[in-house]
């Protein structure tokens, strides 16, 4: 009978499945090695450090009883909460502001505003602190309008955090607004109610989730900020500073650890925060709503756009000053166009190597990071690994958006400078820069890919193993094509952000790999402004063109290579 | 066809039936899905779990794939314990109700998706031929899943299910996405193609009228556990349990009382009921208090010798009229009553009128009182 031979005929699937789980079990437990290196150690290390004295004895919670003694210390708790709190009551309205007239009102060329507001991003956060020098400095061309203040202090740096956090609230704000539900608008309409009533109401609470997050997720970023303040603070001092001073200066790398812990508590609070609010917010947008289009309104759009214009130049003059003091010799007394500030050999040793190590550094941990970080979500949304495994992993995967970059660097000095770890060979290497570049923006991608792949039928794997197909075939021919944008996504995502830190390799990295972020700081101290808006620019550049094949990848390559997305089109 | 068993276990009987569920128990968590099933299925047989959402009937077919792992219990296949086997080793070909075609492939590439590797290209492809014709969807090889119609792609992902000829096929919900005239085509297509290769299938449906139209035996499935499991025409004809009753087709449900075995009171009215068919040990149990159903269809409108009713509400069905009926005699609240349309446009009752009814002893069917009458018309569904 047919029935004998099919027996027959199955019989070698058993090895088969066999090989896929310990595979995928393989996979799982060398992504949580790799893991516990790359984030659990070196926290764990700072940890135990901030508790131990200078001769590794466990001595409690000591060193933080002497931190609060120390008067200067405590000083600069004080100072970090001013700034960020300034930088958050700032940054907040304006880009509630923005937010709304991007969702809620008919100004023209709403793609571009955004973009605008978006630039920083690409930027490294130094940039906007290297142009408020130049413009306000000890030279700078519109000093008068400061009053006799200052800018290398708070005003810079609250200035330039303002910049640096602005895009955050935009893109947080705009999706709150952006997922209200037009219907509430309408139902409103038919009463009659007035406008203000309306925006009190419908628009404020439907958004409330998202301002409650932009408040955190702008006072975190501002709090453990650490480039911004080390260009433009002058001698104020602020705990991120303060770290940097600890361990480079006074080598207290217990006292660096203690401040290591007290950053990481707004960082942890902003994600606890964060995690309740989306549950919430995402909760609030049911199927059936009808997303809100807003109708034209000519004053009310004249102001919006009159608002948005105002900020966007600000944005782009900040950038063009960048731009303008690299091109020029002395701007803008001396206009005579010169490539000068482009010759890096003339102001810092590592002349256009730093700028290379940057493209070295953020290419590879693109490329690492998008296989760890797609992989580990693949494995997490479609592998029937043990669930204590998948929550282990999902719960490190979550752990480093909660972990400042500076005090992520910290750790790996910890553990990696400590002579009882064999990985010590790492330390002052290209690969630890990467690795800590990887670990430090390790979340979003996570959560990006397990989102993209949340929406693949779950049942894809259901009927490829009942077709006797082991998993990693249909991983090839099927997973990985349709999940090709959100791969590209990712792997442009760990680029720009690998290109513009400067908190997290700032205490790991040596004079034969720095790195052009690094090089933008060293150059600014020893005064070269303008070479110091050059390599920022250089780093604004490579990320801009990065995003673009990005973006033309995916909008004009792919649909002729996946026809299927697209069947009208065939 | 063969003589279909009255109850799942008396097959048992010489060789050994293709699959057979021994005691299979599912708990997640604190939550039991699966309480103890024992079933067994034939070969070539089309077996449908039918059941509201949440009654287990898609995780007890999920574990007969090798999907969901039982918490205790045995799966038999051909007298071979398959419980251990993964889905990859059992190869039982699996149809979702999100058809899961592959979107970036096409459909020559979705068909054969689970061949590759075990034959030559020229063999593939001729077989993918085959298999599409075999689906009435000639020609279609290069289209992408997104260029077809829901039912088309829930037909090319039936040939991929069949392309490595499973012994057994299951259907997990296959037909509810689809409109209503897909469905009803499809469900022919479907049977038809199961009778022709003739492979042990089984559907999971919460569909009455797609289980009682296309299987040859229907498991009706409550609360993790197995109501009753019989030809359509038994689950219709012979509900077991309230529950079967209520939920395939419209019942009424009137208290009652039984003497004697025969002998039923209802309301003020005596009925004498035919001697049992079948179980008859059961129904000395049943003299007391019990619930008397009968079917709308089997209440009929008589001219004389008829029990008063009033006419409460008309309903139009399309073939036929429901109406809602106030019997006195019978003392049940509202019972429901079919009547036929004939080719007029106007019903043949009105509310409000004064009718005479019928009720043909041998119809009703009686369940013990503690049983406890469903919620009446809660569930049912009226086909």
């Amino acid at each position: 009978m047919a029935m004998a031979q099919d027996v027959i005929a199955r019989e070698p699937a058993r090895p088969i499945v066999r090989i896929e789980n310990v595979l995928r079990n393989g996979a799982c437990v060398v992504l949580l090695a790799i893991l516990a290196v790359l984030i659990v150690m070196p926290l764990y290390a700072l940890l135990s450090q901030s508790l131990e004295d200078a001769d590794k004895h466990f001595i409690g919670l000591g060193n933080f009883v002497r931190y609060a003694d120390n008067p200067g210390l405590v000083q600069s708790v004080y100072n970090s909460l001013f700034v960020s709190i300034a930088v958050t009551a700032i940054t907040v309205p304006l880009a509630f502001g923005y937010a709304y007239a991007l969702t809620r009102s008919c100004i023209p060329a709403k793609a571009i505003f955004k973009g605008i507001a978006l630039l920083p991003i690409l930027a490294p956060s130094l940039l906007p602190a290297i142009s408020l020098t130049y413009m306000f400095g000890n030279q700078g061309f519109m000093r008068g309008l400061l009053g006799g203040h200052s800018i290398h202090g708070p005003i810079g740096i609250i200035m330039a955090q303002v910049f640096h956090c602005f895009p955050f609230g935009v893109l947080i704000i705009g999706t709150a607004l952006g997922i209200s539900d037009g219907r509430l608008y309408e139902v409103a309409q038919t009463f009659s109610t007035p406008k203000w009533r309306v925006f009190w109401t419908i628009t404020l609470p439907a958004v409330r989730y998202g301002l409650i997050s932009a408040c955190f997720v702008i006072f975190t970023t501002a709090i453990v900020d650490f480039g911004i303040a080390k260009v433009i603070g002058g001698s104020y001092n602020v705990l991120a500073i303060e770290i940097y001073k600890q361990i480079i200066g006074q080598q207290n790398f217990q006292m660096g650890a203690v401040i290591g812990v007290l950053l990481l508590l707004p960082a942890l609070l902003t994600f606890f925060i964060e995690r309740y609010v989306n549950k919430r917010q995402m909760s609030q947008l049911t199927a059936r709503a009808v997303l809100y289009q807003p109708k034209p309104h000519r004053l009310f759009d004249a102001t919006m756009l009159a608002f948005v214009v105002v900020v966007a130049l600000c944005i782009l003059g900040v950038n063009a000053v960048a731009v303008f003091a690299s091109f020029f010799k002395l701007w803008p007394y001396d206009l005579s166009f010169s490539l000068d500030s482009y010759d890096f050999a003339a102001f810092d040793p590592g002349g256009w190597s730093s700028y290379w190590n940057s493209i070295i550094m953020a290419s590879g941990a693109a490329l690492f990071g998008t296989v760890l970080t797609f992989g580990g979500a693949y494995l997490v949304e479609k592998s029937p690994i043990p669930a204590s495994l998948r929550g282990l992993l999902h719960i490190l995967a979550m752990i480093p958006i909660a972990v400042p970059g500076i005090v992520l660097g910290l750790g790996y000095v910890f553990f990696f400078n400590d002579p009882a770890n064999p990985l010590g060979f790492l330390y002052y290497t290209m690969t630890i820069l990467v690795m800590c570049s990887i670990a430090h923006y390790y979340t979003i991608p996570h959560l990006t890919a397990l989102t993209a792949l949340k929406q693949v039928d779950k049942e894809f794997e259901a009927v490829s193993q009942s077709l006797g197909v082991p998993f990693w075939v249909t991983l090839r021919r099927v997973t990985i094509p349709i999940s090709v944008p959100v791969i590209l996504d990712v792997a442009t995502y760990i680029f720009v952000n690998a290109m513009t830190t400067v908190a997290a390799v700032i205490f790991i990295y040596s004079p034969q790999n720095k790195l052009a972020s690094i090089a933008v700081i060293a150059m600014e101290d020893t005064g070269d402004t303008g070479a110091a808006c050059a390599m920022a620019m250089m780093i604004l550049y490579t990320s801009v063109a990065v995003k673009v094949v990005q973006i033309g990848l995916s909008k004009l390559l792919f649909p002729k290579l996946q026809l299927w997305r697209h069947p009208d089109a065939s | 066809m063969k003589p279909l068993d009255l109850c799942a276990q008396s097959g048992g009987a010489g060789k050994p039936s293709f699959l057979r569920l021994e005691d299979i128990v599912k708990r997640f968590g604190g939550f039991t899905a699966l309480r103890g099933i024992d079933l067994q299925v034939d070969e070539g047989e089309f077996i449908c779990f039918l059941g509201p959402s949440g009654c287990g009937k898609s995780t007890l077919l999920r574990i007969i794939a090798g999907l969901e792992t039982h918490t205790s219990g045995r799966l038999l296949e051909s007298g071979r314990d398959i419980s251990s086997m993964s889905a990859a080793e059992r190869r039982f070909g699996i149809l979702f109700q999100s058809y899961a075609l592959f979107p970036n492939l096409n459909v020559y590439e979705n068909v054969v998706y689970g061949l590759r590797g075990r034959k030559r290209r020229a063999e593939l492809e001729s077989r993918a031929v085959e298999l599409l014709q075999l689906v009435d969807l000639s020609g279609t090889e290069k289209k992408f899943p997104a260029q077809l119609s829901g039912g088309e792609q829930q037909r090319v992902a039936l040939a991929r299910a069949i392309a490595p000829s499973p012994r057994l096929l299951l259907l997990d919900e296959p037909l509810s996405a689809l409109d209503a005239k897909v469905r009803v085509h499809l469900r022919r297509q479907i049977r038809d193609l199961q009778r022709r290769l003739a492979v042990t299938t089984i559907m999971v449906t919460h569909d009455q009228e797609e289980a009682l139209t296309m299987a040859d035996r229907v498991v009706v499935m409550n609360r993790g556990t197995v109501e009753q499991v019989g030809t359509p025409t038994e689950i219709y004809y012979s509900p077991r349990t309230p529950f079967v009753a209520n939920f395939v087709g419209k019942m009424n449900f009137m208290p009652a009382t039984l003497r004697d075995e025969t002998k039923l009171r209802v309301g003020g009215t005596g009925f004498s009921l035919p001697p049992p068919r079948d179980a008859p040990a059961d129904r000395h149990t049943l003299d007391g208090d019990v619930l008397a159903c009968v079917r709308p269809e089997h209440i009929r409108k008589v001219q004389s010798d008829g029990l008063q009713a009033t006419v409460s509400h008309v309903e139009f069905l399309g073939s036929s009229w429901r109406i809602a009926l106030d019997v006195p005699a019978l003392a049940a609240g509202e019972l429901f009553a079919d009547f036929a349309g004939g080719a007029g446009f106007t019903p043949p009752v009105q509310a409000g009128e004064r009718i005479l009814i019928a009720i043909a002893p041998e119809r009703i069917i009686v369940f013990p009182a503690s049983a406890g009458a469903p919620v009446a018309g809660g569930a049912s569904q009226g086909g």
